[in-house]
């Protein structure tokens, strides 16, 4: 009787556990945390250029972190994939709608390099020299470069009145570097227009010094703020300013300005990045994508559940516990990382889950039909029982390791949502061998030792192994 | 075979003597005419890439007012957009607009098309991808393919022999080949979402290849038994022992997997295509291929060549060449399981099973 002590406990432990996870969604409210495609919102994948080194990608990502943060958005979801990409997402209900998902999207993609240049020449739209000025593709900072302003559009079938104003400059003096504090104020000489809003900036101790020989030495110049590669304002210099502390003026909304203070406060991101992927998802088609998908999945369980205790009888009334517990505890799994590392469940993670409820599946039929195998042999369902289990557990574990090898590869080297994927397929089959060799086998053992369990007619594991005479039409039940 | 001796069979009172490994020629001509007609399909009518490979925006709104594709491409026309794909889903429910990246102009197609429809701009979701985002995607998986498939060599070569893990690759590519070849057929688009659903594929046909080899190996280390069937007869003794579980486990798997395919969400429908199409050419295959593939190479291994020879002089020629039954051959290959009627492709209708009825009463 020991050994059967040893398996109920073990059957109690596994239960309690899954019980434990129940309390836990119900009472501590555990849920898994749900990914943007499922609960809408918007997904930027930004990409930097080939080469770039991992630790400047990394910075980078900081950078846009403390962007996302400073525009207000509780939790934002930022993550480095693979070498070059960084992934933010953010929920619907953080960014709220339209406008402010817009402005988002501009600000964590702004590269925000901000420099100063003395201005030499300025060529207006519709003169000769305009016309055979040429922008600069990638200007150098320590060489004179011609700039287009943001008056106008840099598109090649825009007439004459829509073109910028082409400025050419000097080398970069100084960037932005050297700014400390960045805030969006009221023009005061814009009153009452639609824009007249502007930025005010201050500088570090070196960079005010900078500021103060710059200007002293190009009293009458215009001194240009560039950027982005774009010249956003140009005033001509009155007098030394000394002090540390400028504006930027462009004609401003209020909300361009806030976002414009904001990138600078946070600095430059040190690459360009470009978007390779801009996703919005509205709140409504994700929860639609849920609401099928749990559907799905239950419409799935139940068919599965009921071809088990067909084809199994009581040992698939185990299974069905099994697999009850197995789901749970995932469940409590995908949660645990979505509150420690942030892990956020999309419809690819869904994937992962039910593929590998297939898997684990898989592995009551390989133990039962072991144990129709060696039933078949002669031997009886007690002594079948701890053979069959010690063969197909040598199955499951050969057959398990292969799919979560293939989840951690996968999950190491994969971008995007196959990572998702890769993170739930391969906690799901771990777990399966947990819920295999901790449940199922003490529980089919207690079954085998049960006089009363095991010789159930038509219901029981005689019958399940197929032990029963056969055939039994009339009170053998359903065949 | 009778209805009921089949339902018998299914329910596992019987076991299935099908002859996999003597009818391999078969096998080998099926599967090679399905590759044949993949790699037609995928070279001549080519793979229909998403937006996500090929870059681009993809929009889907809501349709409550009725609008028509026609009006749609209009308005999109109107905003420089004349080369637009627009087409209405789910019952005319929902509007799908695929066109170029939207970039600067975003703001304004969407307002556009939101006010069109008469919904708020927030209920218009926006893919919009960079040409290079799908090639990086697969670039990426493929790379993880690699490295996971020496893993997985290595681990067979290791845990059972290097001949099984080349015959479990053989069945992969079959299987890929097929499930690319059925998607370039039917021209249904292939997204990221393809993508994972290969992947786990690769993963499944191999889990069920591996469940069978380790089967395979168990037969073949039984003592005797090779000796008397020949490797070959070990196999098919093997097959015909896993045979209800794989059904079973095909079964299972494809059950959630279809609900996802009939019930599930666009998305959703999309993974469940591949996954349904792979899963079940990943049963086919570790049977059908990837156990006759093994069952050759070891063959040729002089030893076993051998013992072939010899049970071909013991039974004479013909019967040989099918791998006829062997009857009782394995009631003395105890103490593993191996079954003890008689095995091949025709066994004697009814007697062996009452015996075998007889016998089980007299344990009891």
């Amino acid at each position: 009787m020991k050994g059967a002590g040893r398996y109920l406990a073990s059957v109690v432990v596994v239960a309690s556990l899954a019980v434990a996870a129940v309390l836990g969604f119900a009472l501590a409210n555990l849920r898994p945390l749900l990914g943007l495609d499922l609960v809408g919102g918007v997904s930027v994948v930004l990409t930097a250029p080939e080469g770039t080194e991992t630790d400047v990608v990394d910075r980078t990502l900081e950078t846009i972190r403390s962007r996302v943060d400073a525009f207000g958005v509780g939790e934002p979801d930022i993550t480095r994939q693979g070498e070059l990409n960084i992934q933010v997402q953010v929920p619907a209900v953080e960014t709220g709608t339209g406008d402010r998902q817009q402005r988002l999207l501009e600000l964590v993609g702004r590269t925000a390099q901000l420099q100063f240049r003395i201005v030499e020449e300025i060529f207006v739209p519709g003169t000769p020299e305009y016309d055979q000025a040429e922008v600069a593709e990638e200007p150098s900072e320590d060489e004179e470069v011609v700039l287009a302003g943001t008056d106008g559009s840099l598109a090649a079938d825009v007439p004459v009145e829509e073109r910028p104003t082409l400025y050419r400059l000097g080398e970069t003096l100084m960037t932005g570097e050297r700014l400390t504090r960045a805030e969006a104020t009221i023009d005061p000489a814009a009153t009452g227009t639609e824009g007249g809003w502007q930025v005010n900036f201050e500088l570090d101790g070196e960079g005010a010094r900078l500021f103060q020989t710059i200007t002293r030495e190009n009293v009458g110049l215009g001194l240009a703020i560039v950027l982005d590669e774009r010249v956003e304002s140009a005033p001509t210099i009155q007098d030394e300013i000394p002090g540390g502390s400028g504006v930027i003026t462009g004609n401003f909304t209020e909300e361009e300005a806030r976002d414009l203070a904001t990138v600078l406060k946070t600095g430059a991101l040190p690459v360009e990045l470009e978007a390779s992927q801009v996703l919005t998802v509205s709140p409504t088609l994700g929860q639609e994508s849920l609401e099928q998908g749990l559907y799905a999945a239950i419409v799935g369980l139940v068919l599965l559940a009921l071809y088990l205790f067909f084809y199994y009888r009581l040992l698939g009334i185990v299974t069905w516990f099994g697999m009850a517990i197995w789901t749970i505890l995932a469940l409590a799994l995908v949660s645990l990382a979505g509150r420690s590392f942030g892990y956020s469940l999309t419809l690819a993670g869904v994937a992962g889950l039910v593929v590998s409820l297939g898997i684990t599946a898989d592995s009551y039929i390989v133990f039962y039909e072991r144990l129709k195998d060696e039933v078949r042999q002669g031997k009886t369902p007690r002594s079948a029982v701890v053979p069959a289990f010690r063969r197909a557990w040598r199955t499951i574990v050969a057959a398990d390791i292969v799919t979560i090898m293939a989840a951690i590869v996968l999950y190491l080297l994969a971008i995007g949502s196959v990572r998702g994927f890769a993170l739930t397929l391969g906690l799901a089959t771990a777990l399966d061998m947990f819920v295999v060799y901790f449940f199922k086998r003490p529980a089919v053992y207690l079954i085998a030792r049960s006089r009363r369990l095991s010789e159930a007619r038509g219901l029981g594991l005689r019958s399940g192994v197929a032990m029963d005479p056969e055939p039994a039409p009339v009170r053998g039940g359903a065949r | 075979m009778s209805v009921r001796s089949l339902i018998s069979r299914f329910r596992g009172h019987e076991e299935f003597h099908v002859d996999f490994i003597g009818r391999r020629r078969l096998w080998m001509t099926i599967s090679s005419a399905a590759i044949l007609v993949s790699l037609l399909a995928i070279l001549v009518l080519k793979l229909n890439f998403g937006i996500d490979f090929r870059g681009g925006a993809q929009l889907t709104y809501p349709n409550r007012t009725g609008i028509t594709a026609q009006e749609v491409r209009e308005e999109l026309a109107s905003l420089g957009r004349a080369d637009a794909v627009v087409q209405l889903l789910n019952d005319d429910t929902q509007i799908t607009v695929r066109t170029d990246a939207l970039g600067e102009d975003r703001d304004e197609v969407v307002e556009a098309l939101a006010e069109q429809a008469d919904v708020s701009p927030a209920q218009i979701n926006v893919d919009e991808v960079g040409p290079k985002w799908g090639q990086q995607i697969s670039g990426k998986a493929l790379q993880g393919l690699l490295i996971f498939l020496v893993l997985v060599s290595l681990y067979i070569s290791m845990r059972f022999e290097w001949k099984m893990a080349v015959s479990a690759i053989v069945a992969l590519v079959h299987d890929l080949a097929i499930t690319s070849g059925v998607y370039a057929l039917i021209g249904r688009e292939v997204t990221p979402e393809t993508v994972i659903a290969v992947l786990t594929i690769l993963g499944y046909s191999l889990y069920d290849t591996v469940v069978i080899f380790d089967k395979i190996q168990e037969n073949a280390e039984a003592p005797g038994l090779v000796q008397r069937v020949t490797f070959a007869g070990a196999v098919n003794i093997s097959l015909n022992q896993v045979l209800m579980r794989s059904v079973n486990t095909s079964l299972t798997s494809l059950l959630p997997v279809g609900a996802l395919l009939l019930l599930g969400g666009e998305t959703l429908k999309n993974f469940a295509f591949a996954l349904f199409v792979g899963m079940a050419v990943g049963t086919y295959s570790s049977i059908f291929v990837a156990a006759p593939f093994f069952t050759w190479l070891k063959e040729r291994e002089p030893k076993m060549a051998q013992i072939r020879a010899r049970a071909a002089q013991r039974r004479g020629p013909a019967t040989e060449r099918r791998l006829a039954p062997v009857p009782a051959a394995a009631e003395q290959a105890a103490p593993e399981p191996a079954p003890r009627q008689e095995r091949g492709s025709q066994p004697p209708p009814r007697r062996p099973r009452k015996r075998s009825r007889a016998r089980r009463k007299g344990k009891r």
